[in-house]
């Protein structure tokens, strides 16, 4: 009876949600960012006909080996984002909240430990995602083995090219989102002082180094890498730009320096979300749709480690930059 | 004999046949040199990417260069206020003195000097002083500033440093913080949730000593409403 594992399974997310309200781990535009984000995520990377047919795959319709797998990478492509998107929520959330105009330090502690939530909101859904996945991996596991079943449809009906119709409404329903979560966020706050959401996300330092270094990789990896280049482009400049950030910071400590420690402290905090947002909206959307076009069997084993590795970075270095910040300078002697 | 000989051997009267074979060899082998270079749209596509090259590195150069200047932004201007409140915050405890003053004019006209002294061994006294410097009275003050001359209600977030250590912890927020000069002692500013009642302190940048605390309030030129500065503490560790 399918219908009733489709009820428990809501019923499971459900109660995941509630308990986390309760639990005091709600936090609404989070929450918003990550469902809606996902959703305009996958409309960058796969058309409506993709989807449907990855929902269909997991409700157990049958396939073909390769409209399977396509469905399987359909159903690990959202956990990615997911995931992503968490930690980039995590990032811009904890950007926002050290920058808002309210509140002694206990506040503003109080609102970056909340930002934290959204990446684990993230890890649920990216969990939540691959339940699918490994569904459908394993009946292409056992078509594979019993060779079944027939061509219920061609493939070219189910998977082919994205109209970029399809891929502006993913990228209109991005900024969308992002606005929204933002204002959410930032409500009540005068937005026209030294302290402007714009003012604080915008690190042009970061920015420049992590657009420039990831142009200098995409060109020098050349086109044969395609999608590739992007997400390794984003994810090395980040990783470079995360580790630099940090010894800056050290440093800091080391000169007794608040201002050098904040200064690198912006650059980590501005470096991860620039990589984050890039490995989401060009790296992971360029690659889905070369696997998707048959231009590519699977995605790149780098890719699909840093997709993994690089946001858990992102958010260890969040951790340490939220203690920089509530760590008091010691007095010497 | 042999001059003959070479003339014979190298004669380049070749048959008709042989010479228009030979020449559409020429031909083609022209053609195919000729198609090996560049066309121009490869030329642009090439001379584009090295442009890409040539703007990305300097990006990522410029990049690197403003962060390694330390140029000013807002976000870490706001985090370099939170770390030293976070600082100061903590370093207030472990004052030995605060002395804090003001003169005052009370409501019947006359104006007096407070004289506020916390020790850390015997707690905060009060000494009221005459314009003339003799003293009309002493008395201890509670902790918490709940026996205080309403005079003195303002100056009850500077009784004693924890009184300030908490304001920062609960809801006054740091707002700015400046080194004038790159000199010793730099400012860090923390506004009320009213957002005209400021506490300034100056700190020492060496070890974020707060040495000095002023509390004034922010003039208000679109409500006419003046600002002033009542009270200056000053701290001894």
């Amino acid at each position: 009876m399918p219908i009733f594992k489709w009820i428990f399974g809501a019923a499971f997310v459900i109660a995941v949600v509630v308990s986390g309200i309760f639990s005091g781990l709600g936090h609404g535009p989070g929450l918003y960012f990550l469902l809606a984000g996902s959703i305009a995520a996958v409309l960058m990377g796969f058309s409506g006909r993709e989807i449907a047919g990855a929902f269909g795959f997991a409700a157990r319709r049958r396939g073909t080996a390769k409209e399977l797998e396509k469905a399987a990478y359909f159903w690990e492509a959202c956990a990615r984002n997911a995931w992503i998107l968490g930690v980039l929520g995590s990032t811009l959330n904890f950007t926002i909240a050290l920058g808002r105009e309210s509140g002694g330090i206990e506040s503003i502690s109080n609102r970056i430990v909340q930002a934290l939530i959204v990446a684990f909101y993230g890890l649920v859904l990216a969990v939540l995602c691959l339940v699918p996945a490994a569904k459908v991996r394993g009946q292409l596991d056992l078509s594979r083995a019993a060779a079944f079943p027939r061509q219920s449809e061609s493939e070219a009906m189910i998977f082919g090219e994205i109209p970029v119709a399809g891929r502006i409404l993913g990228y209109v329903l991005f900024v969308a989102v992002l606005a929204t979560a933002g204002y959410a966020l930032t409500r009540g706050t005068a937005q026209n002082g030294p302290l402007s959401v714009g003012k604080i996300l915008f690190h042009w330092p970061a920015i420049l180094v992590v657009v420039g270094g990831t142009i200098v990789l995409a060109v020098f990896m050349g086109k044969g890498m395609g999608g590739r280049a992007w997400t390794l482009g984003f994810a090395l400049t980040g990783l470079v730009s995360l580790l630099m950030g940090f010894i800056q910071a050290l440093f800091g400590f080391v000169h007794r320096n608040i201002g050098e420690i904040a200064s690198a402290l912006s650059f980590i905090v501005s470096a991860c979300s620039f990589a984050l947002l890039g490995m989401l909206t060009v790296g992971a959307p360029l690659e889905d749709r070369e696997i998707m076009g048959d231009r590519r069997e699977n995605a790149g084993p780098l890719s699909r480690m840093f997709w993994v590795i690089f946001p858990l970075l992102a958010y260890i270095f969040l951790l340490l930059a939220f203690l920089m910040v509530i760590t008091p300078m010691k007095q010497p002697g | 004999m042999i001059d003959d000989l070479l003339k014979k051997t190298l004669d380049d009267d070749l048959p008709p046949d042989v010479a228009a074979a030979m020449k559409s060899r020429f031909d083609r082998f022209r053609e195919r040199s000729r198609r090996k270079r560049p066309r121009p749209a490869f030329r642009a596509l090439l001379s584009l990417k090295t442009a890409w090259a040539a703007v990305s590195v300097l990006m990522l150069v410029l990049g690197g260069f403003l962060q390694g200047s330390g140029s000013p932004n807002a976000l870490s201007g706001r985090i370099a206020a939170i770390g030293t409140a976070q600082t100061v915050s903590r370093l207030l405890t472990s004052a030995e003195t605060m002395s804090c003053s003001a003169r005052i004019q009370r409501s019947d006209g006359t104006v007096l000097s407070y004289e506020i002294e916390w020790r850390r061994s015997s707690g905060t006294s009060v000494a009221i002083l005459r314009p003339d410097g003799t003293t009309i009275g002493k008395f201890e003050a509670a902790e918490s500033g709940g026996n205080l001359d309403p005079a003195l209600q303002d100056a009850a977030s500077l009784l004693n440093p924890s009184a300030v250590r908490d304001l920062l912890s609960e809801n006054w927020r740091p707002v700015r913080t400046s080194r004038d000069g790159g000199g010793e002692v730099g400012t860090f500013s923390a506004l009320a949730p009213d957002g005209r009642t400021v506490l300034e302190f100056d700190v020492d940048v060496g070890a974020y000593l707060p040495v000095r605390i002023r509390r004034s309030v922010i003039a208000l030129p679109e409500t006419g409403e003046a600002g002033n500065r009542l009270w200056e503490a000053r701290l001894a560790f």
